[in-house]
């Protein structure tokens, strides 16, 4: 079982925040070009769900899986939009996701902070902490 | 309610050749009105009057206006009695002096039209799923689930499609049923000398097929082998 990779968008689709750690073919794009194409997919793939499903209640897409990763979806009411790549066969994502989502909201939260204090925000500190959280996952490695 | 809601089978450019979809009950509401302004609000959306705010009273969003004062409405067209020319629904539904006025709703379907436009849809999101992979040999999309639907897709080594897409609550096998479906496709529909590959499949020995397989799906709700 594997995490391979993390992004995070607000809701414009501006890449906040992307880590990977075992990732082991890159897009062929450029960094910019693949946020892009991450977004958008998200934003096509959540139209197409809407459009397919005629019940009246609201939905979340959850995942979809290939045979060989499994991309897990989470959109908080704030529009920010935390994706996670993985092995088709990791369980407890969701927990995961929403674990991402917490450290998200804290440290931009201090990060705001910093920047009216008129200092620089310390980025890696973001990114060790949502490394933390990954490698502790049962699912990392 | 039936666990099965879709059947669709893309070609390898991405149009629908077939599409199978289980009989739900639609819901359909009359709602009499009588005096202007209208308790929801309407707009058109892909031709057709359909209720984009003010949900009420059993009235909910993305419903769709099917007739007025008992005429069918085509599109966002109807014919008001003894007139000629076809009357568009919003523009009537504007004017102060048509009121008192029966109108039902009718719950979200989903067209043919519609059914070719996702089908497409599901085609590129399938491709952008092996462009974006982060490992190496990455298939394209296999299952993709929401809080509403699962959505299973087969894709054969000749680039064909075959989607099912269930209940959020159903555990068919789904694969099972895939490969199932395969093979009515191909013993059916590719052997079968009068069909042209890659066009709509219009074949009585597949859907007679099709319609066996989906029963005994639905049945051995479950199971693994059917």
């Amino acid at each position: 079982m594997t995490i391979y990779n993390v992004y995070i968008f607000d809701r414009e689709g501006q890449c906040l925040f992307y880590d990977e750690w075992f990732r082991t073919k890159q897009s062929g794009l450029s960094k910019i070009q693949e946020y892009k194409l991450v977004f958008g997919m998200m934003l096509s793939m959540k139209s197409f769900s809407e459009r397919l499903a005629t019940a009246d209640s609201n939905q979340t897409v959850n995942f979809y899986k290939t045979s060989t990763y499994k991309m897990t979806f989470l959109e908080s009411a704030t529009g920010i939009k935390i994706l996670i790549n993985t092995d088709p066969n990791a369980n407890g994502i969701r927990e995961l996701l929403h674990k991402i989502y917490q450290a998200w909201t804290e440290t931009a939260n201090s990060a705001a902070r910093l920047i009216s204090s008129e200092t620089e925000p310390d980025e890696s500190f973001l990114k060790s902490r949502v490394k933390q959280i990954v490698t502790k996952h049962p699912c990392y490695v | 309610m039936t666990h099965i809601q879709h059947l669709f089978v893309i070609n390898r450019a991405g149009s629908l050749i077939y599409h199978w979809e289980g009989k739900n009950e639609v819901a359909e509401i009359d709602k009499t009105y009588t005096s202007h302004p209208m308790a929801v609000h309407l707009e058109e959306v892909d031709q057709k009057a359909v209720v984009v705010f003010g949900e009420k009273e059993g009235v909910k969003l993305r419903y769709y206006v099917k007739s007025i004062n008992n005429s069918p409405v085509s599109g966002t067209r109807f014919f008001v009695d003894n007139e000629e020319e076809p009357q568009n629904v919003l523009e009537f539904l504007q004017k102060p002096e048509n009121f008192p006025v029966t109108v039902k709703f009718a719950a979200p379907t989903i067209s043919t039209n519609e059914k070719i436009i996702l089908s497409s849809m599901f085609h590129s999101l399938f491709t952008i799923a092996v462009q974006l992979s982060p490992c190496m040999k990455s298939s394209g999309v296999e299952v993709l689930e929401t809080t509403q639907f699962k959505l299973f897709c087969l894709q054969t080594r000749t680039g064909v499609k075959f989607v099912v897409i269930t209940s959020a609550a159903s555990n068919i096998a789904a694969d099972t049923l895939l490969s199932k479906m395969y093979e009515l496709y191909a013993d059916f529909a590719l052997k079968n000398p009068f069909y042209s590959i890659d066009m709509p499949i219009r074949c009585q020995k597949f859907e007679e097929g099709l319609k066996i397989l989906l029963d005994r799906a639905e049945k051995s709700n479950g199971a693994l082998t059917f």
